[in-house]
């Protein structure tokens, strides 16, 4: 099977084009970096199946970053049959770079010009045919956002194998030319470099002091020789030239780009202002940058708030309306009144309270997800998630971070609904070791969209009139942390410097809607599918851990059958008594304990009294519901006692001694263990152990509405706790990518006990020195 | 009876989390695609999907 490899600058539009030929749903994001490892897919080449790996996007085929290693490895051990590059053609110059550095490989080319229709609206009209001529490739023009220009790339590919088309060889500078041949000829005598890399290449590399390269040659036998006549070559061109060897043949491709630039260009505008430039101006200002991401953050929550839970805008019967988050919980409640009707107590319990009460709560935030993001969507599809790393990149100087951390960041969180798993190996585009490392360790302080529901449910519980403002402020205050942290880090525990980075700013793209939509509706259904599975998995065996064991329920028998007997006597004794027999009564009740045994749920209790309630005198409906008050309290007590001494009820309260200082008692604690297996999980839990530790006769099922009437709850607890979610331990899967990327399982629990302890210590400091006001 | 269908439901469910786990960690798991702009790993879901085309 034939194999296209896609390789271009980040931001290029090179994933877009891979998309489009693949028919792959992979993302696209409208900032650099996108791209760490590589991508397969397969696609259709006049008729012949043919495999179509994406490369990592890169600016060279240097070995400063491990994405242009793994781009280059790529092309010089795999071989492919054609590599396709994009090139971004509204800034086509520089693009030119990466082309020269293929050309050097000697690799089948196809250049493809993308976002050719932006060149245009800037005045650039590049003359196709001649710069095919002039590089010895095929040349076509593209709109891959529009899916435009595809055949062509695919019959350009088709007929380069066909023809067995190699791209002309780059031409150096005299100098350069000069002393090439004498290191050719070394390193073409050692036939295992010959066999593997193309020998120019080789020397070229050798000459530019590529790491790698250089370090291999102790591989090869009469590396001596080779290494005598690089040092020669070296010492020529910084006598002749003054400049290193690496200077030389870096300046050699500039120089060669420009040279194709002016050749093939024809009449740029160059006066043209275009609408990127005068935007930036004000979205990038020292002032306005700031106070427009802080409108933007907060519009963004305001409005995903707004129209998913607030606004009611779905129709649910005559004049009747809801919001999708109202939705949601009508349809759990739904469930949850035909489950009620399941009399085998723990088959009731794992419906109610371990799945629906539990799941429930992580799926009513499908539409908050939705909403999100999809203004993530169109923000990122128009370029002005870029600047908002401009922006941000300004302050990370101050804090031991920059560059490219600021995109590992962002997308571990950074902008709310990210993945510290990602962020994490999006770290492989850092140079330096030190910088990678901090990075690694802060990216778990963002907001994952994990976290989101946890603030969802806390926020529409506590602060429901400043719910866009709180999550402004969790979003800051996610920075806040993660940066002072960086500089503590670096101070005291990974010491070194920084490094220099130059940040791309890609021009504003109008979002298309087939685009956003298809982005959303991937990772809404991604949010769904984890819910519905390893969620669900997680909360069934926390519910177990909250089941068992079984509590031992004759006192609460005994009360209840002393409460009963009080009513009968109170009722009998009374001027009732003619009317309500203590016949009647005891059938009443005994029909309850029947249908329940020992397990008590509400519902029952309106049910069975409801009737008599209404035909009863005023007096005998007030013995009535005292008796009813009664025995749901007993049924709370004993549901509390059951729960605390479960498995996770006993653990739990073992955390309480110093978790209570931060105000979360044991069902929280349960919560936040299991928020170690995946974040969402701690509102599933808070569910499920609200669900079974409460019994109410209004039959409550949302959790939001069940920690509002919680007297221990308050807005104070509930900040501490959204601070501590933010803040504390990663999930599995972060801890095993920080192992990953660090080689180091050190780290990794540096990583757990550290975000534990700083999250501990910022949850007391603010739930103490809050109380005190 | 009780115990022995929540012992396999509980049995099922930590598998099924032990799998989950243990396939994000060897990286071929797609949980965070959702929020992944690096999202092109080879074991992503969509392009097990193009293969099996």
């Amino acid at each position: 099977m034939k194999r296209i490899a896609v390789a271009g600058n980040p931001n290029s539009g090179k994933t877009c084009v891979f998309n489009n030929l693949t028919g792959s749903n992979q993302r696209v994001g409208n900032y650099a970096g996108v791209t760490v490892e590589y991508t397969e897919g397969y696609s259709q080449f006049g008729g012949e199946k043919v495999k179509v790996i994406d490369l990592p996007g890169t600016y060279s085929l240097t070995a400063y970053s491990q994405e242009e290693v793994v781009a280059r490895d790529f092309i010089i051990n795999e071989k492919p049959d054609v590599v396709i590059n994009v090139l971004d053609a509204s800034n086509f110059e520089r693009n030119l770079y990466l082309t020269t550095q293929l050309l050097e490989l000697n690799v089948p080319l196809v250049l493809v010009l993308n976002m050719y229709d932006i060149a245009e609206k800037k005045g650039i009209v590049i003359d196709t045919e001649l710069l095919g001529q002039i590089l010895g490739v095929k040349v076509v023009k593209s709109i891959a956002n529009k899916r435009e220009g595809m055949d062509d790339i695919k019959a350009a590919c088709l007929e380069t194998i066909m023809t067995d088309l190699k791209p002309k060889a780059l031409s150096y500078p005299h100098e350069i030319n000069k002393v090439i041949p004498s290191i050719l000829d070394a390193v073409k005598a050692v036939p295992e470099i010959t066999k593997k890399y193309n020998p120019l290449w080789f020397t070229i590399k050798l000459l530019e002091d590529d790491d790698i390269i250089v370090k291999s040659l102790k591989n090869y036998t009469n590396c001596k020789e080779i290494e005598e006549e690089v040092a020669r070559a070296k010492s020529y061109l910084l006598n002749h030239s003054d400049v290193d060897g690496n200077t030389a043949v870096v300046e050699a491709r500039y120089a060669f780009a420009a040279g194709a630039y002016r050749e093939v260009v024809k009449t740029p505008k160059e006066e043209i202002k275009m609408l990127t430039n005068i935007a930036d101006s004000i979205v990038c200002h020292k002032f306005f940058g700031w106070v427009i991401l802080a409108a933007v953050i907060y519009s963004m929550f305001q409005f995903v708030f707004e129209i998913s839970s607030e606004l009611q805008w779905i129709p649910v019967g005559v004049n009747k309306w809801t919001s999708p988050v109202g939705l949601f919980e009508m349809g759990f409640e739904y469930i949850a009144s035909f489950a009620n009707g399941i009399t085998t107590p723990w088959l009731n319990s794992l419906i109610v309270d371990g799945i629906i009460g539990g799941i429930g709560g992580v799926m009513g935030f499908i539409p908050l997800i939705f909403f999100m993001f999809l203004f993530l969507s169109i923000l990122e599809d128009s370029g002005y998630i870029a600047r908002m790393a401009f922006v941000l990149d300004r302050i990370l100087r101050s804090f031991g971070l920059q560059g490219k951390s600021i995109l590992a960041l962002i997308i571990s969180g950074g902008i709310p609904g990210g993945c510290a798993v990602p962020g994490i190996m999006a770290t492989r585009t850092l140079r330096e070791e030190k910088d990678r490392l901090i990075t690694i360790l802060v990216a778990p302080f963002m907001n994952c969209g994990a976290k989101m529901p946890v603030y969802g449910i806390l926020i529409a519980a506590f602060f429901p009139n400043k719910r866009g403002l709180m999550l402004t402020i969790l979003f800051l205050l996610s920075w806040v942390f993660a940066l002072t942290s960086a500089i503590i880090i670096r101070k005291f525990i990974v010491k070194g410097e920084q490094t220099p980075f130059v940040m791309e700013l890609p021009l504003y793209h109008m979002p298309t809607l087939r685009g956003v939509m298809m982005d959303t509706g991937n990772r809404t259904w991604m949010y769904i599918k984890k819910a519905a599975t390893v969620i669900l998995a997680i909360n069934i065996i926390l519910w177990a851990m909250m089941y068992y064991p079984r509590n031992d329920a004759s006192i609460f028998i005994n009360e209840r059958a002393n409460a009963t007997q009080n009513i009968i006597e109170k009722m009998n004794k009374s001027e009732y008594a003619s009317i309500i027999t203590k016949d009647n009564i005891s059938n009443v009740v005994e029909a309850y304990n029947n249908a329940r045994g020992d397990e008590l749920t509400p519902k029952q209790y309106k049910k069975l009294f409801e009737d008599m309630n209404s035909s009863l005198p005023s007096q005998a409906a007030m013995n009535f519901s005292e008796y009813i008050g009664k025995l749901t309290n007993l049924a709370n007590k004993q549901a509390q006692a059951q729960l605390s001494n479960s498995i996770a009820g006993r653990l739990g309260t073992a955390l309480a001694p110093v978790s209570k200082y931060a105000g979360f008692d044991w069902r929280d604690n349960i919560a936040l263990i299991g928020g170690f297996a995946a974040k969402e999980v701690i509102v599933s839990t808070l569910g499920t152990a609200y669900s079974m530790g409460t019994v109410d006769v209004e039959e409550t099922t949302s959790l939001r509405e069940q920690l509002q009437k919680d007297k221990s709850w308050s807005p104070l607890r509930a900040f501490a706790m959204m601070i501590f979610v933010m803040v504390y331990a990663p999930c599995f899967v972060t801890i095993a990518a920080i192992k990953k990327e660090t080689g180091s399982w050190k780290w990794a629990f540096f990583s757990m006990g550290y975000n534990t302890m700083v999250g501990l210590v910022l949850a007391i400091t603010i739930y103490q020195v809050g109380g005190l006001f | 009876m009780e115990i022995i269908v929540i012992g396999l439901i509980v049995i099922t469910a930590i598998y099924y989390t032990y799998s989950y786990i243990r396939k994000e960690i060897s990286g071929e798991g797609s949980c965070h695609c959702s929020s992944c702009p690096a999202n092109k790993k080879s074991g992503c879901s969509s392009n097990k999907k193009d293969e099996s085309e």
